[in-house]
This record gives C-alpha cells, structure tokens and sequence, in this order.
C-alpha cells in the first residue's frame, strides 16, 4: 500500500509510467505457479532478475514483450523506482530495434487451478476497509502517518444461483442469508487487511452471526468473531440494503462497522486493543479490468465457494 | 453508491454507533488523494500486457505482488 501512494502517486513516475511503458500487475501467488503460457512467460523473466532462486518473485520488474529482462527494484521510494525505470528504459533503447514487428502469439489456456475468472452470470461487490478512530465525536479515518491508515480493498464474488436465491428471499419477506454466501462474507470479508494479508476465519471462531435480508432487501447483520486465544477477533453491525431485479443484483451496500482487535502473520502492526474498524460493501458494474481482479480469499476456489470450516 | 438507502436503514435500526452514516461511508472509501496510483492504466493481464507492448514497441512495467496490488490490501 505504501507504493500505491509514495510512488504510483507521484507525478513524474506517473508521467513516465504513463508515456514510456506498459504497465501491469500481477499475483506472485499465481503468477509462481502456474503451469501454462503466462507463468511459464513470467518465470523465465524471474529467471533473469534478482528474484531468480527465491521463493517470493514480488517486486517490480521491467521487460520486454518477448521476455527480455530490463531492470528490477522492490524498494518503497519514488527515487530508486525512478532511477530503475530510467536505467531499464536506457537498457530498452539499445535493444528496441530487435523487437520491432515482434508479433506475440494468442494465450494457450490458463491453468485452472491458479487462474479464477469470474464466472458466467456473477457479480462483484467491492468491499473497503478502513481502520477509524473518534475525533471530536465523530469517526474518522486514523492521522497520517499512521500504519494502516489507507482503505484497503477485496472483491466479493456472488454466483447466479446466489443472487438468485437472494432475489427469491427477498420476494417470499426475507429471512437469513444463505448459509454459503453469509459464511463467504464473514470467513472472508470480515477480515483488516488494512497491513497486508490477513487469515481467514474458522468457522469455530463465528461465535455468534445472524445476517438477515427482509422483504424490501433491508441487510441487517450482527457479528462476534474471536479467535479461541481471545487474541484476535472482530465485533459489530451490519446495515445496508439489496435488491434483485431479473435475477440480477441491482443493489448490494453495506456498511459494517464494529471493534476488530489482533494481528496474524503478515498484518503486523496493529493498534493496540480492540478498536474501530469500518467497511463498505459496494455493488461494481464489473467494467474496470481492476474490479475484475478475484477475491483475496479465492486461491483455493471451492473453499471460496462453499467454504466449510 | 445508494448511500441514501443505506443511511435511511441505519436510521431506522439501532445500531452502536451514534454517527452520521453517510459521513463514516465518506471516511472509509478511498479519497482521490489515495486513488491518484489508478490514474495510470494498470492492465491485469500478463499476456495482454505483451501485446500491447509488441504493437506499441514499449517496455512492460510489472508490479507483482503476493497478493493482487488491485485487489488484496
């Protein structure tokens, strides 16, 4: 998150970004595993960096489209991705003629276990996170310099049937949210990853739920999720609204907001105690390449689905 | 965003926080100052990316992150 406001924000690395290359992002996760064009492609990249041997590939790579290595970096700072950016483009300026004309072939098929799509007839809920905090009365996202205090954002996928049967609860006066889709919310969407990447919850851990839909899509939702240590946990409400129209959700806010305390592997850092963390739920038309991008909590996609414990 | 509906709900039902909803939805979403890194066109697509780059003769710039940099924190 650092790099998305030190350095994608800053004006000349934009301009640069914007006029000299093609810009693009990936999953390490996937992109290490794969076993088809793309990660083979992205690999035999890897190979010719620094990266080259180590478990994680993250970073910050410049290539060329038929998979010349041109320049790396993983430091947070506007200078050095600037000075790596101008080397690469040095680099690239000596060797641009050679690619000239390259025609790059169409992808053979994606391995499907390291590659999610969303499927025919679902949807995408965008879901914000903030960590918040009371100033002067009112909650407010946390100072500045505070670790955590940007909004992170994940994707909530919903499948046809689901919408659908959301659709009928609806029209039949409403009732709990199905079992699948609430318990995906929670093990998955309930999470601060305002740090970095969080664990999901076990189902051992929903100490009470309750996330009913009315008769006019009114979403009311109460939580108590702890972690059997008591170190970790997230507490609160949830208010918002849906409607479905023609099988198609048409409406799906929400606003959660509720006291989350602890930390997990990779989300250290966090405030001390249990303290105020809010969320968005918001429906996405799904047009933006980057709303597309699947659910954190997806890797493994029948647990995403039909999550069970 | 419906804000309206959800701010109407909030009102109507007990919650445990006394705020002004639309305020804390403002609080939560990103502000422009965060959002400025999506000025630049991110592709998500490796191989898409390739092409473009083969038709436009210009680099690639990848951000790989385990975790997607769109879509996980």
């Amino acid at each position: 998150m650092t790099d998305r406001l030190l350095v994608f924000s800053n004006p000349e690395v934009q301009k640069l970004l914007k006029e000299k290359f093609i810009a693009v992002t990936g999953d390490d996760w996937y992109q290490r595993r794969r076993d088809d064009d793309e990660g083979k492609f992205f690999r035999s990249v890897v190979r010719q960096s620094p990266r080259k041997g180590s478990h994680t590939k993250q970073g910050h790579y410049v290539l060329t489209a038929g998979g010349r290595f041109l320049g790396f970096n993983n430091n947070r700072g506007p200078e050095r991705r600037l000075k790596m950016m101008r080397e690469a483009l040095q680099k690239w300026e000596a060797v641009r003629g050679q690619e000239k004309g390259l025609k790059i072939p169409g992808e053979g098929k994606a391995d499907p276990r390291f590659h999610h799509e969303l499927p025919k007839g679902a949807q995408i809920v965008k879901v914000f996170t903030r960590c918040l905090e009371e100033q002067d009365g009112k909650l407010k996202k946390m100072l500045n310099d505070r670790v955590g205090n940007q909004a992170a954002v994940d994707h909530l996928w919903l499948r046809q049937e689901e919408i659908a049967a959301l659709g009928k609860l609806i029209s039949s006066g409403g009732g709990e949210v199905p079992e699948y889709v609430a318990w995906r919310i929670a093990k998955f969407h309930l999470l601060d990853n305002t740090r970095g990447e969080p664990r999901s919850w076990k189902k051992s851990e929903l100490k009470s739920w309750s996330l009913k839909v009315d008769g006019k899509g009114a979403l009311i939702g109460e939580f108590f999720i702890e972690s059997p240590d008591g170190d970790q946990g997230y507490t609160g409400t949830i208010r918002g609204g849906l409607a479905v129209k023609e099988g198609k959700l048409t409406r799906f806010d929400a606003l959660v907001l509720g006291k989350h305390w602890g930390e997990s592997r990779y989300t250290r850092g966090a405030r001390p105690g249990k303290t105020l963390l809010g969320k968005v739920f918001q429906l996405s038309d799904g047009k933006l390449d980057r709303d597309r991008i699947p659910p954190q909590g997806i890797r493994w996609a029948p647990g995403y689905w039909e999550p069970k414990d | 965003m419906k804000i309206s509906g959800i701010v109407a709900l909030l009102f109507a039902l007990p919650t445990t926080f006394s705020v002004a909803t639309d305020d804390v939805i403002g609080e939560i979403l990103p502000s422009p100052a965060e959002s400025a890194w999506l000025e630049i066109d991110w592709k998500t697509d490796l191989w898409d990316a390739r092409q473009e780059a083969a038709r436009t003769n210009k680099p690639i710039y990848l951000w790989e992150m385990d975790g997607h940099p769109l879509g996980c924190v």
